[in-house]
Parts: C-alpha cells; sequence; structure tokens
C-alpha cells in the first residue's frame, strides 16, 4: 500500500464522512419506504419513472470505481489518447444500444428482465442461459465494487481492507434491502450529483495545483512518441478495440442496464440513454485524465501498481477538505453500482427464478417474491464479502465475462426483431459460441498455422457482425448489411494472419461470429412466424395491486409460452 | 498537441460534466415538483 498516502484521515474522520454517506443516503430511501412494498415496484419501480432519477441512475450505475481506476490506468499506459479509447467507447455503447431499448420496450413493455423476455420469446432454457449469466456478472461487479470500496478505505484511513470491505457492503445493503430498485435508482440521483461535482472541482484544482499547463512542456520528455499521438494504433488495438467488442455485450448482457430500461417512462428513453452517454464519457474520460497527469509529472504510483494513480495523485495534491469531496466520490461511484448489482440479482431471483420457474407466474406470491428478492441481496452481498478476499483478479473476469456475453448478443437482439429465431436455435448458437470462446481465450491450442488463420476468419466475421449490429439499431438492416461488408472488407487485411495473437480479442469475436452464424443457419430456412404480441401477454406485474395493468390479466391467463409456429 | 489545445483538452471534461449535472439537476426537481404537486412518491 502507498506509504506516503497512509492514515491521510483519522480514524474519526473516516467515520462521520462514511455515516453522513450512508447515513444520508438510508434517510432518502427511508422516506419513500413503505410498510408493504409492491413486488413489481421493488424491481422496476413501476416502469414509468422520470427523466431526472433516469438519466442520473443510467450514468450511476455505468460509472463504477473501476471505470474511473481504468481510464486513468488507460492515459497513464498509453498517453492521451487513453481516457478517449477507455471512456468514449464506454459511453457510445449505451447511445448504441437505445435504439434495441426502443424495440425491446415496444414488445415487453412491463417485464423485469431481458431473461423474462426471453422466456416469454422462447422458453426456459434461453431463459435460464441468460439470468445465469446476469447473476454471474452481477455477482463479479458487486465484489469489484467492495474490493474498491475496501483498498479506498485502507489507503486512506488507519482501517483495514476486510473493515473497509465490510463497511460498504453494510452502507450498501442498509438502503437498499427494503425498498430495491426504488430506493437504489433514488440515491443514484445524490450519488450522481456527488460525484459529477467532485470532478467538476477536483480535476481542475489538481491540474493547476501540479503546474499544469507548463508541464506539458516540462514533462512532454515522458511520453513516447505513441503516448504524444492522439491516434495511437497501440492504444486503440490493446485498450479499445476490445472495449468495442466487450461493452456492447455488456450493455445487452447487464441486468442492471436493462433493469432501468424496463422502468423509465416509455417516451424518455432516448434523451436519458443520450444524457447518460454524455455525462457518463465526460466523467470517465476527465478522471482519466489523472493518469495522463500523472504520465506529464514523471508520477511513479506505488509498487508500480496503476490502481494507485488516482488515490495518490489525490493525495499528493488536495487540500484535506477536497480529499474528502474525492473520497466521497469513489464510495458513491462504487455504491451506485453495488446498489444496482444487488437489485438486478434480486430481480433475476424474484422474476425468473421464482415467479416463473419455481412457482409460475400465475401462482407467483408477491410477499415471497419480496423476500426472495430481499434474502437474495443478504447472500449475495455475503457471497460478494466472502470472495473480496480471495483478491481474484476482478479486471480479468470481467474481460471474461464480458466476453463470454458475446455469444448472446446476436441470438438476444435477433430473437426481437426476426419471427424465424426459434428456442433451438438460440440455444445451440450461444452453446457453439461458448464452446468456441473458451479454447480460444485460454489458448488451449496454438493459435498458429491454419488454426489461427481460421480464427482470424471467424474474427473479421465478429467486426463485421459488431459494426452491423451497431449500425441496424439506427438505420435498419439495409445499411447494417452494407456496413457489415465494408467492415470485413476492410478489415480483412489487417485481422488475416495477425489477430490471433490476441487472444482475448480473437476469442470475443469468434464468440459474436460463431453465434450469429449458428442462430443465422438454423433459423433462416425455417418455418417459425413468431407473433411478437404475445411477449407484452407474457410478461407484466407479479403484484396485482393497482399498479397491474390490463396486459397482466392476459399474462396470467396464459402463462406458458406456445409460440405460434414456433419449432423449438 | 500544444499546451493550448492540451488545457483545453483537460479542462473540457469538466465543464461538459457540469452542464450534465445542471440538465439533470433541472430535470429531477421539475419532477419532484410535479410529484409534490400531485401529491405522488417521485418514485
Amino acid at each position: 500500500m502507498n506509504e506516503s498516502s497512509a492514515v491521510q484521515f483519522g480514524a474519526i474522520t473516516v467515520v462521520l464522512l462514511l455515516v453522513a454517506f450512508y447515513g444520508g443516503t438510508y434517510l432518502v430511501s427511508h422516506r419513500i419506504r413503505k410498510k408493504k412494498e409492491n413486488a413489481d415496484q421493488y424491481m422496476t419501480a413501476g416502469n414509468k419513472i422520470g427523466f431526472g432519477i433516469s438519466a442520473a441512475s443510467m450514468t450511476a450505475t455505468w460509472i463504477w470505481a473501476s471505470s474511473m481506476y481504468a481510464s486513468a490506468e488507460a492515459g497513464y499506459t498509453y498517453g492521451i489518447s487513453g481516457p478517449i479509447h477507455y471512456g468514449l467507447w464506454g459511453a457510445l455503447m449505451i447511445l448504441f444500444i437505445y435504439p434495441f431499448g426502443k424495440r425491446i420496450r415496444a414488445v415487453a413493455p412491463r417485464a423485469h428482465s431481458i431473461a423474462e423476455v426471453m422466456y416469454a420469446r422462447h422458453g426456459r432454457s434461453s431463459q435460464l442461459m441468460l439470468a445465469g449469466s446476469n447473476v454471474v456478472g452481477s455477482l463479479i461487479s458487486l465484489m469489484s465494487n467492495f474490493i474498491a470500496g475496501g483498498v479506498l478505505i485502507a489507503m486512506l484511513s488507519p482501517f483495514t481492507f476486510i473493515q473497509g470491505v465490510l463497511t460498504v457492503a453494510a452502507g450498501v445493503l442498509l438502503y437498499t434491502l427494503w425498498s430495491g430498485f426504488r430506493a437504489s435508482v433514488l440515491t443514484d440521483f445524490i450519488q450522481v450529483m456527488a460525484m459529477f461535482g467532485a470532478v467538476a472541482v477536483i480535476i481542475p484544482f489538481i491540474f493547476f495545483a501540479a503546474d499544469f499547463p507548463s508541464a506539458f512542456e516540462t514533462g512532454a520528455q515522458n511520453l513516447s512518441p505513441e503516448q504524444q499521438s492522439f491516434f495511437s494504433s497501440e492504444a486503440f488495438l490493446n485498450q479499445g478495440a476490445p472495449y468495442i467488442a466487450a461493452v456492447l455485450a455488456y450493455a445487452i448482457g447487464n441486468q442492471t442496464i436493462a433493469q432501468r430500461l424496463f422502468a423509465v417512462r416509455e417516451d424518455l428513453i432516448k434523451p436519458t440513454f443520450i444524457t447518460a452517454t454524455i455525462g457518463y464519457g465526460a466523467m470517465v474520460i476527465g478522471v482519466g485524465m489523472f493518469g495522463v497527469m500523472a504520465l506529464y509529472l514523471g508520477f511513479e504510483p506505488t509498487d508500480g501498481d496503476v490502481n494507485n494513480i488516482i488515490p495518490e495523485m489525490a493525495a499528493s495534491y488536495l487540500p484535506a477538505a477536497l480529499l474528502a469531496i474525492f473520497f466521497v466520490m469513489i464510495i458513491g461511484a462504487l455504491s451506485s453500482t453495488a446498489d444496482s448489482d444487488l437489485s438486478a440479482m434480486s430481480s433475476i431471483m424474484m422474476a425468473d427464478v421464482y415467479g416463473q420457474n419455481v412457482a409460475g407466474k400465475a401462482k407467483a406470491n408477491p410477499q415471497t417474491m419480496l423476500l426472495v428478492g430481499r434474502v437474495t441481496m443478504l447472500l449475495a452481498t455475503a457471497a460478494a464479502v466472502s470472495f473480496a478476499s480471495l483478491q481474484l483478479s476482478i479486471l480479468d473476469l470481467l474481460v471474461f465475462v464480458g466476453a463470454l456475453w458475446g455469444a448472446l448478443v446476436f441470438p438476444v437482439l435477433a430473437s426481437f426483431y426476426w419471427k424465424k429465431v426459434t428456442n433451438k436455435a438460440f440455444t445451440v448458437s450461444v452453446l457453439a459460441a461458448l464452446a468456441c470462446f473458451v479454447p480460444v481465450r485460454f489458448e488451449w491450442f496454438p493459435l498458429s498455422g491454419a488454426v489461427g488463420i481460421f480464427v482470424d476468419l471467424l474474427s473479421v466475421v465478429g467486426i463485421a457482425v459488431i459494426l452491423g449490429l451497431m449500425c441496424f439499431g439506427f438505420f435498419g438492416m439495409k445499411v447494417a448489411k452494407v456496413v457489415a461488408v465494408i467492415a470485413a472488407v476492410v478489415s480483412a487485411p489487417f485481422v488475416i494472419g495477425f489477430l490471433h495473437d490476441y487472444a482475448t480479442l480473437s476469442a470475443s469475436l469468434v464468440a459474436y461470429a460463431v453465434s450469429t452464424i449458428v442462430c443465422w443457419a438454423m433459423s433462416v430456412r425455417g418455418n417459425a412466424e413468431f407473433d411478437f404480441a404475445l411477449i407484452a401477454q407474457r410478461t407484466g406485474n407479479f403484484d396485482d395491486d393497482a399498479a397491474a395493468g390490463p396486459a397482466d390479466a392476459a399474462s396470467t391467463a396464459n402463462p406458458e409460452p406456445t409460440t405460434v409456429g414456433d419449432t423449438r | 498537441m500544444s499546451p493550448l489545445a492540451m488545457t483545453l483538452y483537460t479542462l473540457m471534461w469538466p465543464l461538459i460534466v457540469l452542464a450534465v449535472m445542471g440538465v439533470i439537476g433541472y430535470a429531477f426537481f421539475a419532477d419532484w415538483k410535479k410529484a409534490r404537486e400531485s401529491g405522488q412518491d417521485i418514485i
């Protein structure tokens, strides 16, 4: 741990800051607390939250402690283009997802998770594959945020890492447990305001305190030509490109995003996503500039650990009052994502496991659902705290899960637009993609010779699929096909014979390619003609109080998905 | 990039953050006021 910044705050100061933060968020959540919570509101807040809360919540959820640390690391490693290759692509993924989000809401206006919609569209195996990946991803994210909190508290106070982890876990659980998603999104607003306010003050303060802009001249020799280039190919290939592939999958496979998609008022999806895009991008790229400044200053993080850049830069240049604001900023970032992860996991267990698979939609008891949700939060917190002590490589796990989700992107999206996709095509394509992804990712055999070329060919298809999907949402099928073909033709000379050396990126692209090829091949000649109107009937509220709409009566009357013409 | 360009590149992000903060904050309090007037919870 960094000796120079150790014990920046006394124990009492840190306790007061944590009590103020978590006590304040608890009081806010207490104001909206209801003695008898509604199960559907616990999961999606009644599908009608306004623009202010939804935009704040989408932004706060997408920003987590690791995204700030990783952006600074990108700036420190790749120079001036590094933060762009982290923050811009992450931001644009929010933007690229919104046309799909509008379609998903149009066909399933009162759903709680995409997995629930997959049950209505296909059946149990598709639903459970998506739900399972959602839970794993959220658990890793939760653990990562607890670890970030533990590290920060250990670095800036006399408390230990484990004490820090337990404090953050207890604080988040305290305000999220009773009201679930409603508490999560309302406190997100306060947390994102705190984060934005802190960034707006801290970046300019450190900039001038560290003798910038003159340090841009005096420290220029600390940067390599690649680090000084705004168009660094090294930054794109090592940081930007893998991130583009992973984050598109994240946006589709992550229940925290889907939950907000189903919660926001339907006519506010577009402004919500656009505002979150800009807010996330500016915040994360701005924090990434700490890494660039550190590079110009010749700043050496303790033990060479790039995760120390942000806290050590803050500890070196900020006075105590601003350091306290910085502390709150990081705690806010990790808490907002941690409470979202808890809400995401609880809704998956409530709707997808208990509601659809244990009790059945018609017989599901709303009070039991709430109990399932709260017990899930408690168990998930206990598991995340336990795993946090194992010191696993979080970023490796997240990149793995993100790439894994690449196998789901095409089958999930195609299921919302293409009537011919069946449960069999969905399941087989995802399993086939995983079967190809794992050996490539872990290099179970040498990626050389003909095998390497074959992997590169699949990577070309993967690139075409990703760019085609991005364009499809905005411009439709014709443009998507043209862009996909151009992407394949342009990328092929650079990819074939070269890209298989980058196993992480190749594996992710292979997952996209294989799932797309198999799903398409199994569907294109089929005679299934799914009626998308059935999804709205088969998804909907579980709690039969005033929140229930007309769609719910139909869903209760017809709980089992029996697709018209579906040959699964 | 020149020092001036780097300065603008570094300091533009907190300015954009401030602008988004204003947009979200304004929208939140507008929603809050509307909810209070109609006697409902904001969430």
